[in-house]
Parts: structure tokens; C-alpha cells; sequence
């Protein structure tokens, strides 16, 4: 058996597979389907300082190999996500990875500061493709400034491993990967969805109430891999990488780009017991090439 | 139960009405958890496009064949596909999914009623049979476009079902909608329990109706689907809000439902 555990940005896992955001649930939704202690990681819905109810309905619409979904984070709260769902993680050997959204730097300051003094919660993920209500709803993750504050406002409020989750809505994705690293983050997640929409030409109409939503799933997967590529080269943190991932060969190019973990997000959508499929390939291929140390692969590519 | 991951052997599907099939899937274990109401997530093929699982609500189960029928209309890409599936295929399959209808205890005294709008019959003919074991069959009230979308009455009839047709062109039956069936009240001194099954103006009309008359009522909703385990969050619909100060809250479709009692729902005017 080859040697799959990793480290990212300090957070310790057993192998490299986790899971997308909002793609998993709190974990417990896939339970019937996977082993939820063989995964590497598990992280769990995107949340916010105070309970929200997201997005009108229709949501979600499906693409060639691919879907859009605007949910707009639709979650109980952190004082909810605390008392309610991640109880029942805590009988599980995997660590939990926490995904916040914030409205303002400082929210995210605050959520970082309740998540740093919460057992049961190994680290977190920033995602900062959300609007800033206080700069005129410009996503924080499209201005290199903005980005960094925001990691700097976790970074000073936990010592837990911070990884920021990058937006591929942005010109160059490397500026900033470099900008958040600067600021403060141990690892980066990337991609989060490519902003799209779609229309039904019967009725005129966007077919998502929100008009724009999140583009994901395989059809995504070329532009993620090349970020991945990307950004490898650009800094120096471990790697989440994700995008359109729906089988183990998937998994290889993108741990072959750089990344050092991966997520599956989309794929738990179409195969519920995705993740544990890709983990067996990810095992198969190892022993098939000979591979003692997943170290052995990641950013392959590159050398 | 807890749903299952895996791949139903399709027996048999045969197209019962344009554009309308009925298939029969090989599929044991699914069988023999799923209840009335509830559904299962079904890919058409095993490609990357379409890419979702479809939800399709369980039509008949058979926990000793080990068989699943599901009703289906063929009207989008990926019923489109599934349509042209032949006996022998497998095709991957997870379920059963939500919470289906609720049957009620003996002691209430309760007349079962099934309101359906077309393809909202689909659901309606497990639960008439689980009513029809507790020799209370009860009443259908079937409307629908035309006769052409009327479809699976002889089922009805079989379990000893009153079924009553209303067809807006007056091709079957009465000539009008559900609701004009429902006007008459044909359950005489009984009380009623409906159970709604339809598109989204005819569940309003009805819950509107029953309210208004007091009538006990169950409504199976539907929204645009993707995981069918409550994880994704696409499907909610909203429902009256158990805290205080707020008017109603997102529930899951897939998880919290598919089935709601009436007085939980909330519509968008």
C-alpha cells in the first residue's frame, strides 16, 4: 500500500480526497453511500455569521457535462452549523474543514474567531467569491486588495490552517493567489465556479432567478486543471485543487498540476459514492505505477 | 430506510400515452425499503450529458417481485434518452429518497381522496393501494388537458377506486378541472384526506379550496432536482417558519418532502 497522506497547509489527512462545498452537505446526507472515516477530509456547507435562506427558486439548471446553481448560501448560521451538524461529525476520524462567507472583512474576522475556539473544526476555508455590501457588492475575490484583507482578518483571528478558496471570475488568477499567500493563508482551494447563466428561449426568461449562477461539473475541468497549473508555479502553499473531477484519472492530472489534495463537488451529484471510487483509483494507480509516496506525483508536471 | 446505490435491470417500459411511458425496473432491495410518495434519482445513461440523475416518483412497488414501475413523461433531453431505453439495460439508480404520504390512523376515520393533474397521478396509485389493503379504497379525482393525458385509471379501478375524470376539453368525463370535481364533494358524510398531486396552478387551486373548507390535505411538490439526499440545496420550497417573527423558511423538496401537510406550505403569489 502506497503512502497517500498528506499535509496541507498543516491540516494532516489520510489521503487526499475531500469534498467541494455545498456539494456534501454536512456530511451525514452521503453516509448511506460512503464511508465518511475513509475520506481524507470532509468539507461541509458554506457559512455565514447569522442563518440565511439563500435564493429564489429555480436554482439550479443542468448544462452539457456540466450545471449551474445559484443557492446563495443558504445555510443555519455558525451558531446552527455548530450545534446542530457538527455534533454528529465528531464520531468520525476525519477531520472537518469549515467553508465561510462574509458580507464585510470583518465578518470574516469574527466567524474565523468562533471557529478558532470550536473543538471538532480542523481548519478553515475562505471562500471570498461574495460580495463586499460595504464596497458596493464587488466580490472580494476579484481585487488583489481586497482578497489579502480578507485573509488577513482570518489569519489574525486563528492559528487553525487557513486555506483560501480562489475565484476563476478574475484576469489573472496567479495575482491573487499571490496577494492572499502574502497575507496570511497556508493553503489555497481553487477553483470555485465560473460565473454563467442560461436562458429558456419559450419564455424570454433567465432560467436561474438569481440570472447568473456558478458553472461546474466536468465541463469546467480543462480551465481548473490550468489554474492548478497555474498557481503551482506562482506560489509556494499546498494546493486544494477542484473543478469538474469525476473519476480517479481525473484526480491524478490535477494532483500532477500541483494540487497536493482534491475535492469532488459536482460528481457527489451524479455518483454518491464518488469520492470513495476516485480514493480507490487514486490507491489503484499507485500500486499500478509503482508509487510509494503521493508526494512522489503532485506537481509531476512540473519537473 | 436508508436509500440504496445501485442498478435497477429495466424489464420492461411501453409508451401508455404520446409521450407518456411506464417502465418496470428489477430492483430488490429499493423495493423492498420504498414506501408510497417517495421517489428515486435515475441516470439515463452512464455519459457526462446529460449529467443529473432524474427524479422520478415510484408508480407501483412490488417488495416481492423486487420490482419498481416508475410513470414518467418524456419531455426534456434526459427523458428523452430514458425513453428509448430497452429491457435488459442497466440503468444506475439511488433511492428511495423523501418522505412520502401519510397515511392516517384507522381510528380517524379518514376517506382517502387522490386529487391528480395529469402526470400527478403517478404517485398516487401505491398509496390507493395501501389505502385499498386497509379496505378503503376511496375516491379519485382525475383532471387532466385532454384524454390523451388521462392514463393508468384501470389500476384505480382494480383496487376498487371511485375514480371520476374531469378533462378540460371534455374529451373524458366531466368537462372542467379537478376542482370542479372537487366542488361537488363526493365523498358524501365521509371526511375527507386529500392527497394532491399536479401542476403547480392546480396544487395552489386545491390547497386553496381545502382551506377555505376545512378539508384535510397532503400535497407531493416538485422542483427542479439535483443530489435528491439534501446536500445541494436546489430544490427548496418554502414552508411556514416554526420561530418566531418570520414568515417561512426553506425546506428541502428532496429530503423534507417530497410530501407536505397543506398547512406547511407557503406559495409565492
Amino acid at each position: 500500500m502506497s503512502n497517500l497522506s498528506v499535509n496541507l497547509g498543516g491540516l494532516l489527512m489520510k489521503n487526499p480526497v475531500t469534498t467541494a462545498s455545498g456539494t456534501f452537505g454536512f456530511g451525514l446526507e452521503f453516509a448511506p453511500f460512503v464511508d465518511l472515516n475513509r475520506l481524507g477530509a470532509i468539507v461541509v456547507k458554506g457559512t455565514t455569521l447569522a442563518p440565511r435562506e439563500g435564493n429564489p427558486t429555480p436554482r439550479m439548471a443542468e448544462t452539457p457535462a456540466g450545471m449551474l446553481n445559484a443557492i446563495g448560501l443558504q445555510n443555519p448560521g455558525i451558531q446552527g452549523l455548530i450545534e446542530e451538524h457538527l455534533p454528529p461529525l465528531q464520531s468520525i476520524n476525519t477531520p472537518v474543514i469549515v467553508n465561510i462567507s462574509g458580507n464585510t472583512v470583518e465578518e470574516y474576522g469574527q466567524l474565523a474567531e468562533i471557529i478558532e475556539r470550536t473543538e471538532g473544526i480542523a481548519a478553515i476555508e475562505v471562500n471570498i467569491s461574495c460580495p463586499n455590501v460595504k464596497q458596493g457588492g464587488i466580490q472580494f475575490g476579484t481585487i488583489p486588495a481586497s482578497a489579502a484583507a480578507v485573509t488577513r482578518s482570518v489569519r489574525e483571528n486563528t492559528k487553525k490552517p487557513v486555506i483560501v478558496k480562489l475565484s476563476p471570475n478574475v484576469t489573472d488568477i496567479t495575482e491573487m493567489a499571490k496577494a492572499v499567500v502574502d497575507a496570511g493563508a497556508d493553503a489555497l482551494a481553487l477553483i470555485n465556479t465560473l460565473l454563467g447563466m442560461a436562458i429558456d428561449i419559450r419564455t424570454r426568461r433567465p432560467v436561474i432567478a438569481n440570472v447568473f449562477a456558478g458553472l461546474s461539473g466536468p465541463a469546467v475541468k480543462p480551465v481548473a486543471l490550468r489554474m492548478v497549473y497555474q498557481v503551482y508555479k506562482a506560489v509556494s502553499v499546498p494546493l486544494l485543487g477542484m473543478g469538474g473531477i469525476s473519476n480517479a484519472d481525473d484526480a491524478i492530472e490535477f494532483i500532477m498540476a500541483g494540487a497536493t489534495s482534491i475535492a469532488v463537488g459536482t460528481t457527489n451529484f451524479t455518483n454518491p459514492r464518488a469520492t470513495m471510487d476516485i480514493l480507490e483509483g487514486i490507491e489503484a494507480f499507485c500500486l499500478r505505477e509503482g508509487v510509494r509516496d503521493i508526494s512522489e506525483i503532485i506537481g509531476a508536471v512540473h519537473r | 430506510m436508508e436509500p440504496l446505490l445501485t442498478k435497477a435491470v429495466l424489464l420492461d417500459q411501453e409508451q401508455i400515452q404520446p409521450g407518456f411511458f411506464r417502465m418496470i425496473l428489477s430492483v430488490p432491495e429499493v423495493a423492498r425499503r420504498a414506501e408510497p410518495g417517495q421517489f428515486v434519482q435515475i441516470r439515463v445513461n452512464n455519459g457526462l450529458d446529460p449529467l443529473l440523475p432524474r427524479p422520478i416518483s415510484l408508480h407501483d412497488i412490488d417488495p416481492l417481485k423486487g420490482t419498481i414501475t416508475l410513470l414518467y413523461h418524456s419531455a426534456g433531453k434526459g427523458t428523452r434518452i430514458l425513453a428509448t431505453a430497452a429491457a435488459g439495460q442497466e440503468l444506475p439508480l439511488w433511492g428511495p429518497l423523501g418522505k412520502g404520504w401519510k397515511m392516517t390512523e384507522p381510528e380517524e376515520n379518514y376517506l382517502p381522496v387522490y386529487v391528480a393533474g395529469g402526470i400527478g397521478i403517478a404517485p398516487l396509485l401505491p398509496l390507493a393501494a395501501a389505502w385499498s389493503r386497509r379496505e378503503e379504497p376511496g375516491i379519485l379525482l382525475y383532471g387532466a388537458r385532454s384524454t390523451g393525458q388521462v392514463m393508468t385509471v384501470e389500476g384505480f379501478k382494480d383496487l376498487g377506486v371511485d375514480v371520476q375524470v374531469a378533462t378540460e376539453d371534455g374529451s373524458l368525463g366531466m368537462t372542467g378541472r379537478v376542482t370542479d370535481l372537487l366542488e361537488r364533494s363526493p365523498w358524501g358524510e365521509r371526511r375527507p384526506l386529500l392527497y394532491v398531486c399536479g401542476p403547480k396552478p392546480m396544487l395552489k387551486a386545491v390547497h386553496k379550496m381545502a382551506e377555505s373548507k376545512g378539508w384535510a390535505c397532503q400535497i407531493s411538490l416538485e422542483e427542479r432536482m439535483c443530489c435528491g439526499l439534501g446536500a445541494c440545496l436546489s430544490c427548496v420550497c418554502k414552508t411556514k417558519a416554526k420561530a418566531a417573527g418570520k414568515a417561512w423558511t426553506h425546506s428541502k423538496v428532496c429530503t423534507d418532502g417530497p410530501v407536505f401537510w397543506s398547512g406547511e406550505v407557503v406559495w409565492d403569489e
